[in-house]
């Protein structure tokens, strides 16, 4: 390590231990000026806690921090900001009907008697909005700026509040590959004024394309730093997993050759608010993707399958025959399953234990002889058997389902819809914060699953993980299916179809 | 806060001691009493002496207890009702209205139907209907919440005063079904003999105000008690409450549960409505209006935070705090009934504020600075 460079943030030996779990074990970090530092690591390898304690929302057991070569103490989320450290997380917290500028100045308005100067406002958000986001006005609001572009405001945010150290927590989950590119040339314009971006996210390609540096955590410790320049995906992979031997994709030559002919699900023509006349079949034994960009109408594709949103014309057929479906409650009793993208508050009861998780949707089948009493004994069994059958890791039925890690918490939610045996499971993005093992898992399973006869319906982001995992591709762009392609596809045929430059 | 360089630190926790379960609840109550006492001392009552007095009007001797035990029967239902909403997020506080229309329908079987059947079917055929007038009147409500999720707060409270109304339209406004047709004094008409109860005397000459409907409600409280553990629709009403929003992207029939549980609701209500009609009224009793026992349910079942054998204990509890406290009224240093109020609401504010103690962990924590 270059002892003259004076690193925005160092952090050393860091521990600390949840009852139960040591969550770090001596992690060691740093971030130099100007740099783009990617944090990867597999859900539960202590990313989240690492930054928690940056943040200073937990207090380590063991370990010192140091910015700009001083010690610190952060004991609590302010200190970390008047340290120069900021955290921007997915949520974003940015309000839609204020103006760029306001936003950027939200809680240090300059104002004479609650009076907003608009053009003291404009000028000191001048300069930072030219090099984050040229190209917008500090009157626009917010609500006409795409995702990427709230982000860079954020960032930006952080920039006014003489934050040096800026990390971004998955900032591409809900982006489309244009906008990720936008996002980019962004970020790099930001570290050149200095600053230095910690990236955290999944997305191995990104880490490779934008980071100067790449830090691997594993077990609660950081196990390699590396310059990103040296390294590729497979060692990463390898790194991330332990050194395991690992495929990053399902092979799509082991596929079957021959799929099951059983026509499970049938759109004709369905249109609504958010569809035109989509029509698209599942057979039994398939595994379908859906890409297309944000908005394309992908996630209202599924949604209007699960009885979300009203079918205005056409006709939707479950085996063959037309049938109605008014709410959720239709769709579950036509063996329509749903994995929804935003896990925590759609998909999980975090507070309750993994067999009423499992449980829950079909809790009839767990009914004793007498007035709808539960045979609990039978449930619990049920449950251990779909979720062993699912690998899934966790200390036992009882445990909650806020304690497991995000890979695990979307097995819970398969072994749900797996109790009540699906014809058709859709899955919006269903491997959104899932560590990289966890998804070769996910995507395997959903193979399995179709083995056995049902289809499955994936919407994502990531079009490697469709690529390697689909049979066929269905292409959306603005609520209409505008292409499908086959396996073997190629990643570049599908993505260029998704911006609409081919055929 | 700070507090003498100190900080209040408020922690969740993440799981709820077991003792704090039972040390929360006593310790909200000694609190009461000490501020109630600080109340008492001011107005110029000793306060020792008068919670004496109050503890023996309202507890300990006979009367004080088979009033309180009286009292507590209906309460016990209206605080069934409204823990059995709230504990799904649905705050229904339409208990008084539901009550009074339990009273009507119970009345209504009282005089029609039990003539002709024995005191067996006859009590229980009352309490039947109530029930069915209490769910009844909380239908609408119910269905819009369920259908367009329209507040069910506004809708339950409003139709309680319609309720109110109607029962004194019914005795005072008209000269109908349910007035009594014999004098043209303005009261209700009286049910068949078959469809009354007598008093528990408990072994003694004594006339009671307390009555058998009394084991009914202790007996729907163990019932629901046990219910709600071991059934499924227990299982799913408690996991729909902690995210509504998963429950419905997983497919769970949030209308059908929404509905369910505030008809449910309401029929517990009109239960205890009914309550009086084969207890101490015997009719449509305009006289019931001025107790408010609906409203107290509410009370009761934050009290009890909404567990079903807890209703039964702060119903009690309560009861005896009001009967205490009408009895403080007449004794030779009259305390005036407001103090009485002050105790009640007391007890609600400290154990409602106990509730962050029970959730939380509260420690003070020496405020250091941010960097060194």
């Amino acid at each position: 390590m270059v002892l003259l460079v004076k690193h925005n943030l160092i952090v050393k030996g860091i521990r600390k231990q949840f009852p139960g779990v040591i969550a770090l074990d001596g992690a060691n970090f740093d971030v130099r000026p100007g740099e783009v530092h990617a944090l990867i690591g597999a859900n539960g390898a202590g990313k989240s806690t690492l930054i928690k304690v940056i943040a200073g929302l937990e207090r380590p057991d063991a370990g010192t921090i140091f910015v700009k070569g001083i010690e610190v103490d952060i004991s609590e989320p302010g200190a970390a900001a008047a340290a120069g450290l900021s955290f921007i997380h997915q949520d974003l917290a940015l309000v839609d009907r204020l103006t760029v500028a306001e936003n950027l100045q939200i809680g240090n308005m300059p104002s004479v008697l609650g009076i907003v100067n608009k053009r003291e406002l404009d000028m000191r958000c001048r300069e930072v909005l030219a090099s984050c986001l040229p190209g917008v006005s500090s009157r626009a609001s917010l609500g006409s700026l795409s995702i990427a572009q709230k982000w860079m405001l954020s960032i930006a945010r952080m920039i006014l509040a003489d934050s040096h150290t800026i990390f971004l927590d998955e900032p591409t989950a809900a982006l489309g590959s244009g906008e990720v590119e936008i996002l980019f040339e962004s970020i790099r314009r930001v570290v050149q004024r200095n600053c230095s971006v910690v990236f955290v996210s999944h997305r191995l390609e990104e880490v490779l394309q934008i980071s100067h540096r790449v830090s691997v955590m594993t077990a609660g410790q950081v196990v390699a730093t590396i310059d990103t320049s040296l390294t590729h995906k497979t060692e990463l992979v390898q790194l991330l997993t332990g050194n395991q031997k690992f495929e990053t994709s399902v092979d799509s030559r082991k596929r079957p050759t021959v799929l099951g002919q059983d026509v499970l699900l049938e759109l004709d023509g369905v249109s609504n608010r958010a569809l035109s006349n989509v029509s698209m079949s599942l057979m039994s034994g398939e595994v379908v993707g859906v890409a297309g960009l944000l908005g394309s109408g992908r996630s209202e594709l599924l949604e209007t399958i699960f009885g979300f949103r009203r079918v205005e014309s056409g006709v939707i057929k479950v085996k063959g025959e037309s049938v109605k479906l008014r709410s959720p409650v239709d769709a579950v009793k036509q063996k329509i399953a749903f994995l929804p993208e935003d896990r925590k508050s759609m998909a999980l009861f975090l507070n309750r234990s993994v067999v009423v998780n499992t449980s829950i949707v079909f809790l009839t089948k767990f009914i004793g002889r007498f007035f709808g009493l539960m045979n609990f004994a039978s449930e619990e069994k049920a449950v251990i058997s779909v979720t062993n059958s699912l690998k899934l890791k966790s200390t036992g039925p009882s445990q909650l389902l806020r304690q497991l890690s995000g890979g695990n918490q979307q097995k819970v939610v398969v072994a749900r819809w797996l109790c009540g045996e699906p014809l058709v499971i859709l899955a919006d993005e269903p491997t959104t914060g899932v560590d990289v093992g966890a998804k070769i898992e996910m995507l395997s399973e959903f193979r399995e699953i179709a083995k056995r006869g049902s289809a499955v319906m994936i919407v994502s982001s990531d079009f490697s993980e469709l690529v390697s995992s689909c049979d066929r591709i269905l292409v959306m762009k603005s609520g209409r299916i505008i292409n499908e392609f086959s396996a073997p596809f190629l990643e570049q045929s599908v993505l260029a179809a998704c911006f609409g430059n081919a055929a | 806060m700070m507090l003498l360089g100190r900080r209040i630190q408020v922690e969740q926790r993440m799981a709820v001691p077991k003792s704090a379960v039972v040390i929360v609840p006593v310790v909200s109550v000694i609190f009461a009493l000490v501020v109630g006492g600080v109340f008492l001392a001011l107005t110029g009552h000793p306060p020792i002496r008068t919670y004496l007095d109050l503890l023996n009007n309202g507890y300990t001797s006979f009367y004080g207890i088979t009033d309180t035990l009286g009292l507590a029967t209906p309460l016990i239902c209206t605080g069934l009702a409204a823990a059995f909403a709230f504990r799904m997020n649905l705050y229904s506080i339409g208990q008084e209205g539901q009550m009074y229309l339990g009273m009507i329908g119970g009345t209504w079987a009282g005089i029609v139907l039990a003539d002709s059947l024995p005191p067996l079917i006859a009590v229980p055929s009352v309490l039947v209907f109530g029930a069915l007038a209490g769910a009844a009147w909380i239908a609408v409500p119910a269905l819009l919440r369920a259908r367009l999720g329209t507040s069910e707060i506004v809708s339950t409270l409003l139709l309680n005063y319609v309720a109110l109304n109607l029962v004194n339209f019914f005795i005072f406004g008209s000269t109908g079904f349910f007035r009594d047709p014999t004098t043209s004094f303005p009261q209700g008409r009286a049910v068949a003999e078959s469809a009354r109860l007598s008093p528990l005397s408990l072994f003694t000459e004594k006339v009671t105000n307390t009555y058998p409907t009394l084991f009914v409600a202790v007996s729907l409280a163990v019932l629901l008690f046990w219910f709600m553990r071991v059934s499924n629709y227990g299982y799913e009403t408690a996991v729909y409450a902690d995210s509504p929003n998963t429950a419905r992207y997983a497919g769970m029939n949030s209308a059908w549960l929404q509905s369910s549980v505030l008809l449910v609701s309401g029929a517990l209500a009109g239960v205890g409505g009914a309550m009086y009609v084969v207890g101490p009224a015997g009719k449509v009793d305009p006289g019931l209006l001025q107790v408010g026992l609906g409203y107290a349910g509410i009370v009761v079942a934050a009290l009890a935070r909404y567990n079903f054998l807890a209703v039964v204990l702060a119903a009690v509890l309560f009861a005896g705090l009001r009967t205490g406290g009408n009895a403080l009224q007449v004794s030779n240093d009259p305390v005036p009934i407001a103090i009485a109020v002050v105790l009640q609401g007391a007890v609600l504010l400290f154990a409602l504020g106990g509730e962050l103690f029970r959730r939380n962990k509260v420690t003070l924590v020496r405020v250091q600075s941010a960097t060194t």
